[in-house]
């Protein structure tokens, strides 16, 4: 029972929805399989308040527009083979502030392929389970780089096809369990044109990382876990008719979260995420997340 | 097990995020906005002066408005381009509207911060397409 719970801690990591510098997601890992199962289904709600910004100084202003954001995400993942499995996410995102009126859409869409790197063909005291993936995310919602988006509550997504590749992996000894997930990924050049451009500029991202370690408390059908997160993304540049070198961003997210299994193939996550109390944070929006997961699972 | 606990400890506040605020200070009245010097903004390749006035201060929860005088009268809207942009993060914001007010003087309004932090206002003179020369001055924006 302990063993399968564990499993559910994926879902904690969906809902870490990172928050870009600007306005739209980043990078959130993705709900894969884990365990012996053909299939699986996770739905998260998640309510999000812009707290802080930090800037590239390092210095902090409060953010008190009442910035917030409710977010529907559906992933579902389907094993292909033995070892493969394919995913894809579709985020439904609502956004307001004090000034505008919500505005929703579907945000980025995110692809994945996984496969069962690390099986546990048998028990060991620490040689943990584990799957790598790559995954794509592309610019499906209205970004800060269309001439439409007038203001931030239109903006849903970050506005640049992504490439990443990451591991996630999953101990559990007795009551404890550990998660460890790492990935990187590359965002590519696009171009951005208008007024507000003062013509055409090319606008090129760079790579940029994730790293989550966590660890879960597990007591019958209930999982109480906490992780933390990194965030790195390198500095966006700017060059033609307007031009900027732009500058990294980073931030932590510590996240608390309890699951409570309702049977072998459902469990119920609530999960608060929030970025203002760890590191450093340089060029970064702060925000606090409350999420509510449900996952159902088909076994083999 | 027990002499690690007080390490994981230390090391966990060790780890907290000190918040420092920006101060007052930083967020007061813009550049340009009070100077008493009439060639605030140099347009030093194309030998023009310019001045700044903010008639609605910048904030990142409302629509703004400043206007910039000339010392040429020659300068006109299709001459004008002025672009907000946030250098650290590498974008802009809404497009701006630019009101001709005639003898080189301009009347910039729906200047829209789409959020708040260091901008940059990028005032660039244009021959059709090319921009000729530019000024940018710096702000930050509650």
């Amino acid at each position: 029972m302990i063993k399968a719970l564990s499993l559910f801690i994926v879902v904690s990591w969906g809902a870490i929805a990172q928050a870009a510098s600007c306005c739209g997601g980043s990078f959130s890992f993705p709900a894969l399989i884990l365990g012996d199962d053909k299939a699986q289904v996770t739905s998260t709600y998640s309510y999000s308040e812009i707290t802080d910004d930090v800037l590239s100084s390092g210095q902090w202003m409060k953010r008190d527009d009442g910035n917030q954001s409710q977010t529907l995400k559906v992933e579902g993942a389907l094993l292909l083979a033995d070892s493969w499995q394919a995913g894809i996410s579709v985020p439904v995102i609502s956004k307001k502030d004090q000034s505008h009126s919500a505005t929703s859409g579907v945000g980025d869409l995110s692809l994945y392929l996984g496969h069962e790197t690390f099986p546990e063909l048998q028990y060991s005291r620490w040689k943990p389970r584990g799957v790598t993936f790559l995954q794509v995310t592309l610019p499906t919602a209205p970004s800060i780089y269309d001439e439409d988006a007038t203001n931030s509550n239109k903006i849903r997504g970050r506005g640049f096809t992504s490439l990443g590749a990451g591991l996630a992996l999953v101990k559990t000894w007795r009551v404890w369990d550990a998660n460890f997930s790492s990935e990187i990924h590359k965002s590519f050049e696009r171009s951005a044109e208008g007024a507000a451009y003062n013509g055409k500029a090319t606008v090129t991202p760079g790579w940029g990382t994730t790293q989550t370690l966590g660890v879960g408390w597990n007591k019958g059908d209930l999982r109480l876990g906490s992780n933390v997160s990194f965030l790195y993304e390198d500095a966006i540049q700017i060059r033609g008719d307007t031009h900027s070198t732009g500058q990294n961003q980073k931030h932590f997210t510590w996240g608390f979260s309890g699951s409570y299994m309702l049977s072998q193939e459902s469990a119920l996550t609530v999960g608060y995420s929030d970025q203002s109390l760890l590191g450093n944070p340089v060029n970064s929006t702060l925000s606090n997340t409350f999420s509510l997961s449900y996952q159902q699972r088909w076994q083999r | 097990m027990k002499k690690l606990v007080p390490l994981i400890l230390l090391f966990s506040l060790s780890a907290c995020a000190q918040p420092h605020y920006i101060s007052a200070n930083d967020l007061r009245e813009p550049q340009g906005s009070q100077s008493e010097d009439t060639c605030s903004l140099k347009f030093t390749k194309a030998g023009i002066c310019a001045e700044m006035q903010w008639l609605k201060a910048p904030s990142s929860s409302d629509y703004s408005e400043f206007t910039l005088k000339f010392n040429s009268p020659q300068i006109t809207a299709a001459n004008l381009s002025v672009v907000l942009w946030m250098p650290s993060m590498g974008h802009g914001s809404a497009p701006v509207k630019i009101e001709d007010l005639g003898q080189g003087q301009f009347r910039v309004y729906n200047v829209y911060f789409v959020m708040p932090g260091e901008w940059e206002v990028r005032v660039n003179l244009k021959n059709q397409s090319a921009t000729v020369d530019q000024v940018f001055v710096p702000l930050m924006v509650p």
